[in-house]
């Protein structure tokens, strides 16, 4: 790469910046945290990958919480998601990306400003999905829940360390499936442990509702609800 | 991953800063990119030549400081440096993945240090 020197009666600076570049999205996700907290508001981030069950788990987690639950839905378009917790009784954001794979701090920060705050005692967050980049962003939730299925290879955890390691809990989702593709659960646990010992991880099927009593009551426990 | 939005917001604040300093050129800029971010260096090298092209930026010097990850044990304190995350991350024929668990306990490690990006500073011709 050519190098530009600079010429006769120009003079050099060494500038120090120290700019944080993801400052931003910490500083609005730490807003976001206030803001819940004042309002007495637990919110979770679902993360995981496109077809992992998300939406499914979120379902039977609305279906066995007491309290007043808000769903944000995060996607590139459609409401799809949206309008499938809405049947549930909840009230529900979709937040359509257009491109993004991921969501960010202000994406929350706006679908909070649409709902009605003061009638809510949770707000479950499903992510793009993507088992990847949504580990780069945190919302200002307070805990992380990683969806996986089993259906999605064998090596689905171990390909994918980095989405593990801030992850509260982790639900290896349709696991009635694990035979037919090869996959086994309960190595896919391991793999998760191995990244993060003090991960819960959850076996669970959504569409039976195998293993999400467990999950569900592990939730309510860690937010005290 | 994102390494081109991520080099455009990079070449952006490096130019208004030097804007506000009366910069005609700048000649180089140092950058702190931490290995537990998705930033792959080589892309962003790349991506910053390509941006960098008929700005005030054009043939500057890109010098990218890679932090290590630095993890912090949530039960016993200690802080763990000496984890190496390239086979993990770079090299996936490795035999075996990196545990983040505590040599010394055994428990949970949390991440303090490796996922900043940062720019540190620049040079300019005044």
């Amino acid at each position: 790469m050519k190098v530009i020197e600079p010429e006769e009666g120009e003079v050099i600076f060494d500038i120090e910046l120290d700019e944080n570049l993801q400052k931003e999205n910490l500083r609005i996700a730490e807003e976001n945290k206030k803001i819940l907290r004042e309002k007495g508001i637990k919110a979770v981030d679902v993360m995981g990958s496109v077809g992992a069950g998300k939406t499914s788990l979120i379902e039977r987690m609305v279906e066995r919480l007491d309290v007043k639950v808000a769903v944000i839905n995060g996607d590139l378009t459609t409401t799809i998601d949206a309008d499938r917790l809405k049947t549930k009784g909840v009230e529900t954001v979709q937040i359509n990306t257009g491109k993004e794979c991921h969501l960010d701090a202000n994406l929350v920060r706006k679908a909070l400003s649409s709902l009605d705050l003061d009638s809510i005692d949770l707000i479950l967050i499903e992510n793009v999905g993507n088992l990847i980049c949504p580990a780069e962003f945190p919302l200002g939730a307070e805990l992380r829940i990683v969806v996986v299925s089993a259906a999605e290879s064998p090596w689905a955890v171990s390909k994918h360390p980095y989405i593990f390691l801030d992850a509260d809990m982790v639900a290896i989702n349709k696991v009635d499936v694990a035979k037919l593709v090869g996959s086994d659960p309960t190595k896919m646990k391991e793999d998760v442990l191995s990244f993060n010992p003090s991960a819960e991880v959850f076996l669970t099927n959504c569409v039976t509702g195998e293993g999400v009593d467990e999950l569900v009551n592990s939730l309510k426990s860690k937010l005290g609800l | 991953m994102h390494e081109y939005s991520t080099t455009l917001a990079i070449v952006e604040k490096v130019i208004d800063e030097a804007h506000k300093r009366n910069a005609k050129r700048v000649i180089c800029v140092e950058l702190k990119i931490g290995k537990l971010t998705l930033l792959s260096v080589e892309q962003v090298k790349f991506c910053f030549e390509a941006i960098s092209k008929g700005t005030m930026l054009e043939g500057c010097e890109l010098v990218i400081e890679q932090t290590p990850p630095v993890f912090k044990c949530q039960s016993c304190g200690r802080i763990e440096n000496s984890i190496n995350i390239d086979t993990l991350l770079y090299d996936h024929t490795a035999p075996s993945i990196p545990s983040f668990v505590c040599p010394a306990c055994g428990n949970r490690l949390e991440i303090v240090g490796g996922k900043e990006c940062i720019i540190k500073g620049m040079r300019i011709v005044v």
